[in-house]
């Protein structure tokens, strides 16, 4: 998609990132429209690294992002700059794997399981300490874990009871009945360990001055401008990180952003303009990578209109879009057409899921099985200033039209837009939602469950008993071949059923000097900036 | 009425045109939909959580209640926690207007540097060819979108020729002066235009006025007469117009912000209404309100010194 896509794209309800990258669009995108993007991107010029040294180790890593953090405490953590700040100062027990599709040890070495499938015992790698220099023991993890099980996170332990520490490299996890999602649970940010009892400090005084097991700490924090990390000298992972600092400038203007890569003052950039992709590739000194992402775009349709509640209107949707347009003219070619609600990228993703593709003819089929047979008027919500998203409107609306459905296009704010969504006052509007950890349960539960996910389906109050029990048993399965094929049916169902409209899965971008080495960003998005070095 | 009394009256009227001024956002910001904590929790936003952040905020406390709490900590000097970014407001606001502040004064200083030389000439040389072209410059000028100079400026000065930094705000007294550069230049070139004009033609009004002519005929020489007398009483009624032109600047600096990625008011305040942080925006609402007040007061002031026929009624 193209950056603004990134910036605004992004969900009203499913996501924290939502909020913060389309704030950036509302604000920002309208001082520069996308077409500069092109503009700028074409006039060639040379780059001047920031880093020249020759080194390869030691430098400072200048980043660019588009907003700031809002939080450096894990457990209160939900945006997304939040949350990949937060895990390069303090770790998990496990970590989602570079494929996005499961979860490897990191703080721990390993785990064993009980027979009833209820205590999950883990092992703590001997040679941890903090960044202040005092080992990682089992206290800090149970401090951790039960601080997050108070924190607006504290949904993904919803299943934890109690936890033990038989000794000080051992942590015991009980849950109230087996549970699949653990190791992925234990991998959430908010349950990254910090020091038992923050070192007897207040939340406020301890987060001035963080202490975690991370590569990183924290050096200073100028709020809506820079946040910038310096190396922790006592970091488990032998010679790493190779990198003195790393300086988070927060830059929500993606043409800015691109500016300050080709003038030299950015080494990293997030989220280059789609449009500018190309030329940024063919320019000299910068490179672009397209990280396969757990991101998945869609519409959401409030059921509490009649007309969506009708399964045959929504199927008729689904048939009615043409994802390869939005994909080619909004995306610029850079994203992948999708149907199904679990992108390529999650654990458990099912190939072949039926896909409810463009079909023109279908669609009037399935409109004409449905109770409005002769289509209706409705309205697609966007926020203001939101490019991509409008143009993705545009595309739909014209797609509605060839079977009958009048849709209007209505622009708001994005905070007005959520309160609509949570009252249940708008028809249609576009929607994200991402995976933080290598397991689909963060996001199954309020993508498409009533009063179980605590956002309704995802504001689209679709209310399916059968779905919500497949949601359950996924949870209470340990066995990652059962619960293989209970995702496979949830994604067939969702597939049939339609609650959302999936229209795309699409990469984060990132843009870099030649200079950098070693940037690598899983699907779930937490790059570990120890591995980059500067040459 | 004397200067000193006039003030103090002006300064008194500053008190209840605040309150009006908070008061309205107050009301403004609490109609319209959306609310803090539905946006700050996005996937998280149950209606358990939502509620523990409202209570934390104060926000489900009544309207008048917050009003009022809000002005006992106004008074106090402080305009409680972002809820944003569990901060003082006051810090994070005070750190972004110091950004703005600089760029606003950086920014009519290079207005006033541009505009007075051109206008010198333009009047001097009135209705030949330095003239004509200084007066096509407004015309070209005003035309010009601040965004797309902007954009020109980068990629001359800062891409091209390294000359500038293209965005950003560096430490330090001569990491503001090099990195606010071309974003004060971009304001200055949105100013300069209005600026040249009037001042021209006051210009050419004063050096066509019986006392430039009375000093002349003293022997005075030409570069003085122009200095002492013309310049000084044509810069009275352009000052008044640069005074207009900063307190539209208080509140016009976004763009420039946004595309230089300065962490100024203007980019502040647009993110603080996206996420409903309404401390922030009544803090910065109170202190724009204060400041254009201010400056039009510091306008009317520096003008009664500059023409002595001024008088405070």
């Amino acid at each position: 998609m193209t950056d603004s896509a990134r910036e605004t794209g992004l969900p009203p309800a499913l996501s924290r990132r939502s909020f913060l990258r389309r704030t950036a669009a509302g604000g920002f995108a309208l001082s520069t429209a996308g077409s500069l993007a092109s503009v700028l991107a074409a006039c060639s010029g040379s780059t001047s690294p920031s880093s020249s040294s020759g080194k390869h180790t030691g430098g400072d890593l200048v980043f660019a992002r588009i907003a700031d953090p809002q939080t450096i405490d894990p457990s209160a953590a939900i945006d997304t700059e939040s949350i990949w700040t937060c895990l390069l100062m303090y770790e998990c027990l496990y970590t989602v794997t570079s494929n996005g599709h499961g979860t490897k040890p990191w703080l721990a070495t390993g785990y064993e399981l009980s027979s009833d499938q209820r205590t999950w015992t883990f092992h703590l790698r001997p040679d941890i300490n903090f960044s202040d220099g005092s080992p990682l023991t089992s206290q800090d993890v149970k401090f951790t874990l039960e601080r997050s099980m108070k924190g607006p996170n504290a949904y993904i332990l919803s299943a934890v009871d109690g936890i033990d520490t038989p000794a000080a490299d051992t942590v015991v996890v009980h849950t109230t009945h087996p549970w699949g999602p653990l190791l992925g649970d234990i991998s959430m940010y908010s349950n990254a360990v910090l020091p038992n009892n923050l070192r007897g400090e207040k939340d406020a005084a301890f987060f001035q001055n963080p202490i975690g097991t991370g590569p990183f700490t924290l050096k200073s924090w100028t709020k809506g401008q820079s946040l910038v990390l310096t190396k922790n000298p006592h970091y488990w992972q032998p010679g790493k990180p190779h990198l003195d600092t790393v300086t988070f400038m927060t830059v929500p203007d993606s043409n800015t952003r691109v500016l300050q890569l080709r003038g030299g003052q950015a080494d990293i950039i997030e989220a280059p303009p789609f449009s500018s992709v190309s030329n940024l590739q063919a320019t000299s000194g910068i490179k672009v990578d397209l990280f396969p992402s757990t991101a998945v775009f869609f519409v959401q349709m409030n059921e509490k209109r009649p007309q969506f509640a009708d399964m045959h209107v929504r199927r008729a949707i689904s048939y009615a879009i043409d994802r390869n347009s939005i994909v080619k003219d909004v995306l610029f070619g850079h994203g992948q057409p999708g149907a199904s609600i679990f992108s390529p990228a999650w654990p458990f993703y099912d190939a072949s899921t039926p896909k409810l593709w463009y079909d023109p003819a279908t669609a009037k089929q399935e409109l004409a099985m449905s109770s409005y047979p002769k289509g209706f008027t409705t309205t697609y919500a966007v926020v203001a200033g939101d490019t991509v998203n409008g143009s993705i409107a545009q595309i739909i609306q014209a797609n509605l039209k060839a079977i009958g459905i009048t849709m209007n296009i209505q622009s708001y704010d994005p905070s007005t837009l959520n309160d609509l969504q949570v009252k249940a006052d708008y028809d249609m509007t576009p929607a994200e939602a991402t995976l933080d950890i290598g397991d689909p349960d963060e996001d199954v539960p309020a993508m498409i469950t009533l009063k179980y996910g605590g956002i309704d389906s995802s504001y689209t109050w679709y209310n399916n008993a059968e779905m919500l029990k497949l949601t359950k048993d996924a949870e209470l399965t340990v066995s990652p071949t059962a619960r293989n094929s209970i995702y496979a049916k949830i994604q067939d169902m969702a597939a049939e059923q339609c609650p959302l409209v999936v229209l795309y899965y699409a990469p984060y971008a990132y843009a870099q000097q030649q200079t950098v080495n070693g940037f690598f960003v899983p699907p779930t998005g937490n790059y570990h900036l120890e591995d980059v070095t500067l040459s | 009425m004397g200067r000193g009394i006039y003030i103090i009256r002006r300064l008194l009227l500053v008190i209840p045109t605040a309150i009006g001024v908070t008061l309205v956002t107050f009301i403004m910001i609490h109609l319209i939909p959306g609310n803090p904590a539905v946006t700050m929790l996005g996937i998280r936003a149950t209606p358990h959580n939502v509620a523990l952040l409202d209570h934390q905020w104060g926000l489900d406390k009544p309207l008048w209640q917050q009003y009022w709490l809000f002005l006992i900590r106004v008074v106090r000097g402080n305009f409680g926690e972002s809820l944003f970014y569990s901060a003082p407001a006051t810090g994070i606001i005070l750190s972004a207007s110091a950004v703005t502040v600089w760029l606003i004064v950086y920014a009519s200083v290079i207005s006033v540097a541009i505009a007075v030389p051109l206008a010198v000439v333009a009047a001097l040389r009135r209705d030949r060819f330095a003239d004509h072209v200084v007066r096509a410059i407004p015309l070209v000028g005003m035309g010009m979108p601040s965004a797309w100079v902007a954009i020109m400026l980068i990629l001359g000065l800062g891409i091209k020729l390294h000359v500038f930094p293209v965005g950003g705000l560096d430490p330090g007294i001569f990491g503001h002066i090099s990195s606010l550069f071309l974003p004060s230049l971009t304001l200055a070139l949105g100013i300069a235009p209005v600026l040249i004009r009037s001042l021209r033609s006051s210009l050419i009004d004063a050096i066509d006025a019986e006392y430039v002519t009375t000093a002349r005929s003293k022997g005075i020489r030409e570069y003085r007469v122009l200095v002492r007398h013309a310049i000084r009483n044509a810069i009275v009624s352009s000052m008044n117009i640069l005074g207009l032109q900063i307190a539209w600047l208080i509140s016009g600096t976004l763009v420039v912000e946004t595309i230089f990625a300065l962490p100024g008011v203007g980019a502040l305040m647009v993110n603080s209404i996206y996420r409903r942080d309404f401390p922030v925006v009544q803090g910065i609402t109170f202190l724009l309100a204060i400041a254009v007040i201010l400056v039009n007061l510091a306008t009317d002031i520096v003008h009664s010194f500059l023409d002595p026929r001024v008088r405070f009624e």
